[in-house]
Formats: C-alpha cells, structure tokens, sequence
C-alpha cells in the first residue's frame, strides 16, 4: 500500500498522544486556574499510558518474524519497527514513574507545575523520536528536543544552586557534544551523499579516512550525550544537581533513549569501518566501566555514588553492542531497561529520603533501615542490582551483555569487566552497610511517604527482584526487536 | 540450627531471621544447581546477607571480618564466572549446563587455565592457606549463630564446589596438579596447628581446626579418588557436626564466662557438667575419635589418598594428629583443672541449648557407628565424578 499523509500521520500517534498531553499542560497553566500537581499527573498519565497503548496496538499488527523490518514514513525520518515499540514503551513507563514521583516535588516547583510536566512530555517525545528515526536531520532535532527538555528540567526548582549549576554544566557538555555530532553527520553526508543512514551505508562502503572520522565523530558526539568516558563528568555531576526524579529520569529514559538510537546508527550506518567502530567502542567500554567503578567507591554523597554505578552499567551495555551478531543488540535493549528500573527506584527513595530533610552524604543515611525499612530495601536491592549482584536482574543484564561481546572475540573485555563488577560491587555494599549497620539518630523519625511514591518504590523494587524469574521471556521480546535492526 | 542458637539474640530479630533465610535459600539452591549461571547466582546470593549478618552481630573487629569476608566472596564470585565463560565457550557447547559442558574434552590448555580459575574461586571458600584469613576473622568475630554457619555451612560449600566443578568440570587439570594441591593441604594443616597454638582465643582456635580439617578435605580433592572423597563427604558432615557444636558451645561459654581468652578459664566442668560433655563430645567428631562420624570419615580418607600420595597423606596425618592434641589440650584448659571462684556461678545448659546440641551428637554419633548407611547415597554421586577424571 503506498503511504498517504493520512497512514503517515497515523504512524505518529504515540507520538502525538505525547504532544497533545504537553500542550493540555501548557493550556492549563496559562489558565491561570491553580491546579493542583494531581490535574497535571492524571494528563501526563493519561498522555503516556495512551502512547504506551498505541504502541501494543501497533505490535498487533506486526508479528514477530526474524527480521521484521517494520516499516518507514516520513522518507526515513520514523521507523516503526519491534525495535521502536520495545524501546518507546520502556521510555514512557520511565516518564510514567518519574510523573508519580514529581508528587514529592511539588512544593518546591508550585509556581511551575504546568511546564515542569510539559517539559517532562516533551523530553519524552525527543526520546520516543529519538529511538525511531534513522535519519539524520530528524535524529538532530529529536536529540536537541530531548536536551533541552532535560536541561530546563534540571533546572526546574529555581531556588536550589545546586539544580542551576548541574544545568549550565549539562548545558555546557550538551552543546560541546552537539557540536561534535554534527561535525560528524555533516561529514558522514559529504561522504555517503544523503540524510538516510542505510542509504549512507549502501554507498559508503569503503573505508577510508573521511569515512572514519565521520563515524569517530558521530560515535563521540552521541557517547557525550549520556557521559560515556570522554565526557565522564556529565552523569555524576548533573545527578547530583538536579531534583532527584529529574535525576532519575535523565539516567534512565535519557540515557535509554540516546543508547537506543547509538545502538541504530553503528549498526546501520557504519558496516564498512566495522573494525574502527568495534575498536572505539571497547575502548570506551573498558574505561568507563574502570572509571565508574572505582570512582563509585570513594564517593561520600549518595546520589554520586549512584550516577557512578550508572556509568560503569553504561559501560557495561556497550560491551552488548560489540556483540551485535550475538544476540548483542537484545541484550543491549535488555540492559537498557533493567538499568532503568534501578536507577528510577535509587532516584524515588532518594526523593523520599532528602524530601525529609536528610543530606545527600553517606552519614546521613546511616541506619535508614530502622527509619524506613522498604525505602531502604529498595535503595539497597536498586544499587545492588546497578552493581550486577545476582540475583536481581541487573546481573542477568551485565552477564548476557558480556557474554555476548565475549562471544564475539572480545575476550579481553572479560578481564576488565570482572574486575569492575568486583570494585563497582563493594562500593554498592558499602552504601547498603551504611543503610542497615550503621545506628540511625536518636531524634530522626521516620520517613514521610506518600502513596504514589510509595508505588513507585514498590513496582521498582518487585521489578529488580521479580523480574529475575521472567528474564527469558523479556530477553525475547528484546531479541524480536533486535531482529528489526540487524542486518541479515 | 541456628535459628535456635540464635533465640535469645534481643538486637533487630526481623531483620536476622530474613537475611538468614535469604542465606539458606542461597546455599540451598547452590546444592541444587545444575547449570554454570544459576550456581554462580545462589553462590553469591548469601554474599550480601551474610556481609550484614557479620557487621550487625558481630563482635568489636566484626566490621572488618565483613568487609573481608565480602572482598573474598566477590574475587571468589568473579573467578568462579571467569572459569563459567571459559568453559562455555571453549567447550564449543556455548552452553553453561553442567551436563554438556562436563562431557566434552577441553584442549589441554584451556583446561588447566579452567581448573586453576575454578580451584581459585573454590579455594576462597574452603579455605586453602594464602586465602584463608577471610574465614579465620569471620568465625572470630562473628556472633556464634554466625560464625556457625560460616565454618559449618560456607565453607562446604566450597568443597562441594571444587569436587562439583573443579574436579568435575577439568579432570584432566585436576589430575595433572594433584601433586601441587596435596602441598597445600599439608600446608594447611600445619598452618592450622600453629595458628591454633599461637593464639589464646577460643574462638580463633576452632577457625583454626577448621582451617586443618578442610586441608584434609584438599587432600581428598588432590587424590580425586573414589574411596577418599567419600571419606571427604563423610569428614564435612563430621566436621559441620562437631565444629559447629564448638563453636555454638563457645558462645554459651563466652556468655556465661564473659570472656573467650582459654589462660583465663579453666576448671568449667564443675560447674557446667553437660557442658563440657557437650564439649567432648564435639571435639571427639571433629578430631575422629572411633564411634564418631570424623572417624569413619578420615580413616576412608586416609585409606584412599595413601596409594596415590603416600608422603602427602603421611604428612597430612601427622598435622592432624597435632590439630587433635591441639584440641585436646584447649579441652584440657578450658574445662578441666581447679575450678575457679570467679565462675562459682555459671550456669550449666539450658534445656534450649541442649534441645539444639544434643541432637547434633546424637547424629554425629550415629554416622561414626553406622557410616554404612550413609555411604551408598555419597558414593552414587562420587562416582560419576570420578569415572570422568579416570575417563579423561
């Protein structure tokens, strides 16, 4: 059937399920009618739970074959494929939980309720978009959108220093990184002579120089978006700064969103200079999995202790996309998603916990366990898994990821991982001792919960146990989506 | 068992039971295992309970047995996953099924990297000499219930791994090195013995047994022979038996005596008669005296391993036969002698304490007369092990 602009509009859907409910947002705070934060959560809700929906009616649509290619609108700009749907359901469950947990928030931000779940929407949409375009211009606008969404909310609460400064320097690397990306799409057009990926990698396929440097650019440029090695600084920094949930959401549907579309564009664009990608990759792999780690160790404040772990996971992720022809891609996407749910718990029980006061220090938490035993359960279960401890499913994500890679003649990554997983594991006890040994303060009371972050705490931490019983089936559903995306 | 030892523990019950059966869960799926991956994720499930379970209840140095008890497990966990990769994907099986992956011939190399991967891991656990001191602070300052289940309960794990995977998995390695881990079971059981004389903590003196008795266990491993690893099954249960009643017993006399150091106590049997009974009756299952279980278990040990290493098994012998004076002479110490006036009025047991001690004699007791009984069960899963390292 040839596409009409009436079966191209329909392809964007969730994404407009997206829009409408920012704009809905946006309407009702220029209202001037002082609604309360459970107006703004029932339309996000609402918003994501709907584009979530679409995406299963899409899948009914679109059985799982090995190879289901899915299919195109907007000459490349939006790939509907397995790939799309997984990715851009995990993406609005990450928004959904980060929605419920802005209840604990809201003092802090009440003048800007509307535009902090706008903005909360449209960094969804440019994650959405993000994972669904093999084409550059619209990869650089969704990757922008994302961005600035990301950094106006990290700056949201308008009187924490701290939010501020962690937006400028994310602004600042966001820009520097942009900048790197588009020096390499611009090359990687002079070489392969269009906008569209594939048809980049149908003409490019000999490796040369110019061909190199356009995919070192165009990798760097994407890795610097999430603070892979080079820009090491990004993740821990902004974590610390931003309000936690904010935090929560640019370490899980950020980092997803930028890994997910990293994961296309080698994959597709760039079979000529498999080896130079491959190599660049486990480089930065290798280090960052060393640098969080260790730096994960010698951290006082909590929050950094978690962005640390979140790198090196970041790390470890890249190990599954050397293994691509393995299974890799699936457990990249796999991973993705396991991390996610980690770092969402780690950010909703920091929520609660600095919500009552607590500084953001390793003293601070110290007996967490007599004041709130399930908060500090789900912090606890949260980094263990980050750390890839088994049981819980963070250890399922970083052996697949390993394997996979190993599988594919990177052996020597092994003897990195390993040892990383050892440093990164202590450094998570470490913060679990402080939250279960450690004697509590005489005078620090329990803690406030309220019911939606409660849930939130709850879906997480049964998640990161649970899930552990059910990892073949969800490695399936992540393994029909990789099918989408290989090359066969 | 240690649930009951742990009755009268009055700080943060909840919190203790949950972890330890998180640790049972953990050991027990350990045993249950049949696959690379799903053993390495019960391996290291008890990790982080019981890291907790040393920092919380331990005692005044307990935090830096956790953190070394934690450092060990993690090495161990990573070593053990290494020797998993390894195996899988040089086998050419890419699976990590005991079943297939145990049936193919490795190349030599591979193998032996393999084993030494594997034995690496295993020796953490056991203990074998250099890695051991992990085990020694654990039982140290760990509260009784704990350190109970450290040296009765973590440390078999560990043998059951190394005749499970180690041996299992790389006979050709384990055969070709045997020379090299008897060395270090005569190295263990000398070490045992010293440590246990060089120190005046009752405490410290059971780690160091153990420390003895798992060498032997090595031995065992080193010969990879039918007869001697069921002595070495047999001596594990022996050694959970009675060690694990010493060091129950040296928590009810550290709570009664209010002190562990053995110059100052002395003379206990007069007030404490059931205890010291109790006491001899642990200490003769784990030094194998004839009708306990230790007997049987180290007469077929010894029997076994001599063919194939008669100066090993000698020497190892004669550490043993030091490790029991070594534990006769604390028995000696502790319980007998004058009594004295300042435990004029220690209790004796308590009906609990001997509802949970006395069961553990009993059946200590039985296995040492009617090992027979026990044998056949052992012997079916020995003998597949050994049939592939005699097999190739």
């Amino acid at each position: 059937m040839k596409p009409t602009v009436f079966t191209a509009l329909v392809d964007l859907l969730p994404e407009a399920m997206l829009v409408l409910g920012a704009v809905v947002c946006l309407v009702l705070a220029a209202a001037r009618r002082r609604s309360g934060i459970r107006t703004y959560q029932a339309v996000s809700g609402a918003a994501l739970l709907a584009a979530i929906g679409m995406n299963f009616a899409y899948l009914r649509g679109m059985p799982a074959g090995g190879a289901n290619p899915g299919y195109l609108a907007f000459g490349g700009g939006l790939v509907v494929d397995r790939f799309t749907l997984f990715m851009t359901a995990t993406l609005c469950a990450f928004s959904l939980l980060t929605v419920l947990l802005g209840t604990l928030l809201s003092d802090r931000i009440r003048t800007h309720l509307g535009e902090y779940h706008a903005f909360l929407l449209l960094a969804t949409l440019g994650a959405v978009l993000l994972v669904s375009t093999r084409e550059m211009i619209s990869l650089w606008v969704a990757a922008e959108l994302l961005s600035v969404a990301l950094v106006l909310l990290v700056g949201t609460v308008k009187t924490s220093r701290l939010g501020g400064e962690a937006a400028v320097k994310q602004l600042v690397l966001g820009v520097a990184s942009s900048g790197v990306l588009l020096y390499g799409l611009a090359l990687l057009y002079g070489v392969g002579g269009s906008t569209d990926l594939v048809e980049v990698a149908h003409t490019a396929t000999h490796p040369n120089a110019a061909l190199v440097l356009a995919m070192a650019l165009t990798l760097l440029g994407l890795l610097g978006k999430v603070g892979i090695v080079p820009y090491q600084r990004l993740l821990p920094d902004v974590l610390q700064g931003a309000p936690a949930p904010v935090a929560g959401l640019l370490a899980s549907l950020g980092v997803a969103a930028v890994m997910g579309l990293f994961l296309r564009t080698v994959v597709t664009a760039f079979p000529a200079v498999r080896f130079n990608w491959q190599a660049l990759v486990a480089a930065a792999a290798a280090l960052t999995m060393l640098y969080g780690s260790l730096l994960a160790v010698r951290q006082r404040s909590v929050r950094r202790v978690v962005a640390h772990l979140a790198l090196a996971q970041l790390g470890v992720v890249l190990l599954g996309v050397l293994g691509l022809e393995n299974q890799g891609v699936a457990t990249v996407m796999f991973s993705l998603f396991t991390g996610g749910v980690a770092v969402i718990a780690a950010a909703a029980a920091i929520t609660l916990v600095e919500g009552s006061g607590t500084s953001d220090t390793l003293a601070g938490y110290e007996g967490l366990s007599r004041r709130s035993p399930g908060v500090a359960l789900t912090l606890s279960l949260a980094v263990l898994s980050l750390a890839g401890l088994p049981p819980l499913i963070g250890f399922f994500g970083r052996v697949f990821t390993v394997e996979a890679a190993v599988m594919n003649g990177w052996a020597w990554l092994l003897a990195v991982a390993l040892p990383a997983t050892v440093v990164g594991a202590v450094a998570a006890v470490r913060l679990v001792r402080t939250l279960f040994v450690a004697a509590a303060d005489e005078d620090a009371l329990p803690l406030d919960e309220p019911a939606s972050a409660r849930t939130v705490l709850t879906v997480c931490g049964v998640a990161v146990v649970g899930l552990a019983a059910a990892v073949q089936p969800l490695l399936a559903l992540a393994g029909a989506g990789a099918g989408a995306v290989v090359p066969h | 068992m240690a649930a009951l030892a742990a009755w009268r523990n009055d700080v943060r019950p909840k919190l203790f039971f949950i972890l330890l059966l998180v640790l049972e869960t953990g050991v027990n799926g350990t045993l249950c295992a049949l696959d690379y991956m799903l053993f390495s994720v019960f391996w290291a499930m008890e990790l982080v309970p019981t890291f907790l379970m040393i920092a919380i209840w331990g005692g005044t140095m307990r935090m830096r047995a956790a953190q070394r008890y934690l450092v060990y497990g993690l090495v161990s966990l990573a070593l053990l996953l290494a020797s998993a990769f390894l195996l899988a994907f040089k086998s050419g099986q890419n699976s990590f099924d005991f079943d297939l992956t145990n049936t193919v011939n490795l190349v030599k190399a591979i193998s032996f990297t393999g084993f030494w991967l594997a034995f690496a891991a295993f020796a953490i656990r056991l203990p074998v000499v250099p890695l051991h001191t992990w085990m020694i602070d654990a039982v140290t300052e760990s509260s009784p219930p704990v350190a109970f289940l450290v040296s009765s309960v973590l440390t078999k794990l560990g043998a059951y791994g190394m005749i499970r995977i180690a041996l299992g998995a790389f006979p050709t390695g384990a055969g070709r090195f045997g020379f090299v881990l008897a060395v270090l079971a005569i190295i263990g059981t000398f070490w045992g013995f010293l440590g246990a004389v060089g120190t005046s903590d009752l405490r410290r003196v059971i780690a160091y047994s153990t420390l003895g008795q798992m060498s032997v266990v090595l031995l065992a491993v080193a010969v990879g022979q039918a007869i001697a690893l069921n002595g070495a099954v047999l001596l594990m249960m022996a050694h959970g038996l009675g060690t694990g009643m010493l060091v129950l017993l040296s928590g009810t006399i550290e709570d009664r005596a209010r002190t562990r150091d053995i110059r100052r106590l002395g003379g206990l049997a007069w007030q404490a008669p059931r205890l010291a009974a109790l006491w001899i009756a642990g200490g003769f299952t784990a030094i194998g005296v004839p009708l306990f279980a230790g007997f049987a278990a180290e007469l077929m040990l010894f029997t076994g391993s001599f063919a194939a290493h008669r100066w090993a098994t000698l020497l190892v012998m004669i550490g043993m036969l030091l490790n029991t004076g070594v534990l006769l002479w604390t028995l000696q110490r502790v319980f007998f002698g004058p009594a004295r006036e300042a435990f004029a009025r220690v209790r004796d047991a308590t009906t609990l304490e001997l509802f949970y001690l006395v069961p553990l004699a009993g059946v200590a007791l039985l296995l040492g007369v009617f090992p027979g009984r026990l044998l056949p069960i052992i012997n079916n899963g020995v003998l597949s092990i050994v049939s592939r390292i005699n097999g190739g």
